[in-house]
């Protein structure tokens, strides 16, 4: 399924979305990697005791969905909740995948 | 052992017994009385230095000293009292203070070194709290409620042997206050009970004045010594210039609906009472609360605090008849202790104290209070994070959540992503069967207990909800939080105001 | 008819606001993609808003203003928007007849293409411009869709050459030929925005004027207008008596097949009976009454 409807592609340059000088926010930063480097997840959160497995979790579904690999995701969060890391994560791809 | 609020508490520490708690309300033993021995007062009471002073009271290793913290962030005197004291070679001391603000991490380095080695304290986070749940001292902190500690002390439990206190204002003879001079604090009400009980008390002050002085906070006939320093704090940390009402639409919602509790409860009518906290939503609930006493035409008989500009606002506008003090926030309401005669100071005795004989929180009618967390069974943290740091204070929460007739924690569902309405908290401080009503932006939960106030309330249009649901919200719009790690040895025993212990603090690795 | 006397606006991009948002409890939310949101951060914007709707619950209808088709963002903000299924598009800058046609076959197509029910999304208007306001009445009926229409007074004040003051004198005609095309075309007038924030007398005064010149509710910017406006547009005590009279009379009436209502003798018109109806679903909603009293 996929629903969010992004356009399957790789991944061409870095791309940033989202921020983190505001509470609930979340700056995730994409990069593309090595052809067969796979997907690397880094996460800096407030809350990564109690929330960084479902961070990860969501930020790695994005991916999934969106057919996207060999990928660095840095993920600098700020208590975002799961509708704003994916909508962030998106918004990424969507910008690294675009021509410059 | 297991305690009445489900806690595993050790039943030996060290040398000590433990006393689990046992209910709010559980008999309370009686006290004894404590008080200190009698001398005969030195010729001269003014000593040259900090130094000097100590041997003037015969410190020695293993004694307790004691600290207020009414110059809250901006202290300066822990710091120098102790870097002398450490340079002394003294080690081994308990120290004992009210609370401990985030500048007293200065003393770090004392601790480390076993000047300090052990801590009592109602308040505490920040590098100390660090260290102990690192479990570097050697034995576990103790925590206790504004009125818990006042009790220790007059029972002779905590004694304390030298009692140093920041004084804004003393004279040549002894007499303190804290309404003049440049690092001015307003009341003076914790550090009150140290000095009637104290071994030996020492004034410390930048604001060496003729005898007699007019305002009294502290009598002449309890301090040993004085010494005069250059400057005894930082004003900016001591107070602010005016505390000013929350802009947050959220935090607003949520005092109005604090605010409605209070309206609807059955409690409001002319001549109730009111406690409010320092906290944002307890500060802004009172300007909900104003409109509605005006709309209704009623005033408050007497307001109880930490006392806020705010709450001066409204005893101005004789919205409420009296105040009593025992610690100030702000510039406007050092000035109204010191020029309102119907705004009075108080001790943390008179103010919390269980087994005084009528502490003031239980006259009050209404609390505001706000948390850490709060779980399904109404308990209260407010003294860790839900991952165990220390990161606050007691204070008076247990003691008005007791003494008063309506309880009211107003806080935030969730903070960041923290669910803080929880299935447990990490720390109970407040026991939920002395609070009577959660108050969150998304909805308002009353413990099932208070039927009579569930009633009351239905008329209200305020969001009721279990307080099962409240949380279930939270985790729903959050994620359900993994677990976190339960900790390892007991480094901290969080006292009831009744000297049982209902909780611990256990150390974090890693 | 569903009662709309607030319609809140919250920035697209803020995830802490867009959370929030239903905490307030506004008849209506509008997370806005247009004017609240910089040029560069527009297709962020809207994957934030995307998901907001997806994955939070909010206790009222949910509705999006998207950046108008002639910029380069309209249609990527339908297209990204309709299949998260909002309760409604709020639509900026409708001037346009074959504008409102033609969004609303993009909407036709998504509710076709997901599979929801068809005419399910909705269409409020705002109106900015004096061709808008002279053209309301066209465009209010342009659509089945269409359920509101607003003003963007800020815009149109501009549009008239006209210096805005705290009053509003110089949008007065607008607002009423507003209400009169929303009437007009059977749909609901929402009064428009009070820029100045911390100006609560004024905001209340205007209001006030909205609620007296027969608007269905308002349009704000700060979730603490949202109770002070249905404080406002809550019927008085006397006025839910009347209308509860009136309806009794006309229910009378009906059950004795009579064709014409009384009360004290007095003529009862249809309009008089719909506006007493309404009255009672503004009580309700306040609380003040409960469902079904004086039915």
């Amino acid at each position: 399924m996929n629903q969010g409807g992004m356009d399957l592609g790789k991944v061409l340059r870095k791309a940033q979305a989202g921020r983190v000088d505001k509470k609930n926010d979340v700056l995730v930063t994409i990069e593309p990697t090595e052809p067969g480097s796979g997907i690397q997840i880094e996460i800096k959160s407030p809350v990564i005791a109690e929330f960084g497995r479902q961070i990860r979790q969501t930020v790695q579904s994005v991916l999934e969905e969106t057919a996207v690999d060999d990928v660095l995701v840095q993920v600098e969060d700020k208590g975002a909740m799961d509708f704003a890391i994916r909508a962030r994560t998106e918004t990424a791809i969507r910008r690294a995948q675009r021509e410059v | 052992m297991i305690n009445a609020v489900g806690r595993q508490i050790p039943e030996v520490i060290g040398k000590k017994t433990i006393t689990p708690y046992q209910g709010p309300w559980a008999s309370l033993p009686s006290w004894a009385h404590s008080a200190k021995s009698i001398d005969a007062a030195s010729s001269t009471k003014l000593v040259k230095s900090v130094a000097d002073v100590i041997d003037a009271v015969d410190l020695r290793d293993g004694m307790t000293i004691s600290f207020h913290h009414h110059l809250r962030n901006g202290d300066y005197v822990m710091k120098l009292v102790i870097d002398a004291i450490a340079k002394k070679g003294i080690r081994g001391l308990t120290l004992a203070a009210s609370s401990l603000s985030a500048v007293q991490d200065a003393i770090v380095p004392h601790i480390e070194a076993g000047v300090i080695t052990a801590l009592d304290t109602s308040g505490i986070r920040g590098e100390i709290g660090k260290l102990v749940t690192d479990g570097k001292l050697r034995q576990p902190v103790m925590i206790r409620t504004h009125g818990g500690r006042a009790r220790a002390i007059e029972s002779g439990e905590l004694h304390i042997d030298v009692a140093f206190i920041a004084a804004p204002t003393c004279d040549m003879y002894g007499n303190i206050n804290g309404v003049d001079g440049p690092s001015a604090c307003g009341s003076m009400g914790y550090a009150m009970v140290d000095a009637g009980y104290a071994e030996k008390v020492v004034a410390i002050t930048d604001n060496l004045v003729p005898h007699p002085l007019q305002y009294i906070s502290i009598p002449q006939t309890q301090v040993d010594f004085i010494v005069k320093v250059d400057k005894i704090g930082d004003p900016s940390g001591i107070s602010t210039g005016s505390l000013r009402i929350s802009k947050d639409p959220k935090e607003l919602l949520i005092s109005e609906y604090a605010a409605t509790v209070i309206e609807h409860s059955g409690l409001f009518r002319d001549g109730f009472s009111l406690q409010l906290g320092s906290g944002g939503a307890s500060l802004s609930a009172a300007h909900f609360i104003q409109k509605k006493m005006k709309a209704k035409g009623i005033t408050a008989s007497f307001g109880v605090g930490g006392i806020t500009g705010v709450f001066v606002e409204m005893m101005e506008q004789g919205l409420v008849n009296m105040l009593f003090d025992t610690q100030d926030f702000d510039l406007p309401s050092i000035n109204s202790l010191k020029q309102n005669p119907n705004h009075v100071e108080m001790t943390a005795s008179y103010y919390a104290n269980p087994a005084a004989k009528g502490p003031i929180v239980n006259q009050v009618d209404a609390v505001i209070l706000s948390a850490t967390e709060v779980d399904i069974d109404f308990n209260v943290n407010v003294l860790t994070g839900s991952n165990g740091k220390l990161m606050g204070a007691p204070g008076g929460h247990p003691d008005t959540a007791a003494g008063s007739r309506l309880s009211i924690i107003a806080l935030p569902l969730i903070r960041g992503r923290r669910p803080v309405v929880r299935e447990k908290v990490r720390t109970i401080v407040t026991p939920g069967d002395t609070v009577d009503v959660v108050v969150t932006e998304r909805g308002v939960a009353v413990n099932p207990r208070r039927k009579d106030l569930i009633d009351n309330l239905r008329g209200s249009n305020l969001p009721l909800m279990s307080i099962e649901e409240l949380q279930q919200a939270a985790y729903k719009i959050t994620g359900t939080p993994d677990p976190l790690p339960e900790g390892g040895e007991v480094v901290g025993l969080v006292e009831y105001r009744d000297g049982t212990i209902i909780d611990v603090i256990r150390s974090l690795k890693g | 008819m569903k009662l709309r006397r607030t319609m809140l606006f919250v920035p697209g991009n803020d995830p802490g606001k867009l959370l929030n948002a239903g905490v307030y409890h506004p008849d209506s939310i509008i997370f806005d993609l247009e004017d609240a949101v910089s040029i560069n951060e527009k297709d962020a914007a809207r994957d934030l808003v995307k998901n907001a709707i997806k994955y939070n619950e909010y206790p009222c209808e949910v509705g999006v203003r998207v950046n108008h088709i002639s910029t380069p963002f309209g249609y990527d903000d339908l297209e990204e928007i309709l299949k998260v299924c909002p309760d409604f598009i709020r639509l900026p800058k409708s001037e346009a007849e074959e504008d409102i046609v033609a969004v609303d076959k993009i909407i036709s197509q998504a509710e076709q293409k997901y599979g929801y029910e068809p005419g399910k999304i909705k269409m409020v208007l705002t109106i900015e411009t004096a061709k808008g306001i002279l053209n309301s009445y066209k465009l209010a009926i342009a659509s089945k869709r269409v359920v509101a229409i607003g003003m963007g007074a800020e815009d149109l004040a501009a549009d008239l050459k006209a210096t805005r003051s705290k009053g509003g004198q110089e949008i007065n005609f607008a607002r009423s030929q507003l209400l009169l095309s929303a009437r007009a075309a059977g749909v609901q007038a929402i009064d428009n925005v009070f820029a100045d924030v911390s100006d609560i007398e004024g905001f209340t005064a205007d209001v006030q004027m909205g609620k007296q010149l027969g608007f269905d509710g308002k349009s704000v910017i700060h979730p603490k207008h949202v109770a002070l406006v249905h404080q406002i547009y809550s019927p008085a005590e006397n006025e839910i008596v009347k209308a509860q009279k009136i309806l009794l009379a006309y229910q009378e009436a009906l059950a004795n097949k009579s064709g014409v209502i009384a009360l004290d003798g007095k003529m009862i018109d249809a309009p008089i009976v719909d506006r007493a109806e309404r009255v009672l679903r503004y009580a309700q909603a306040m609380g003040i009454i409960q469902d079904g009293d004086g039915k």
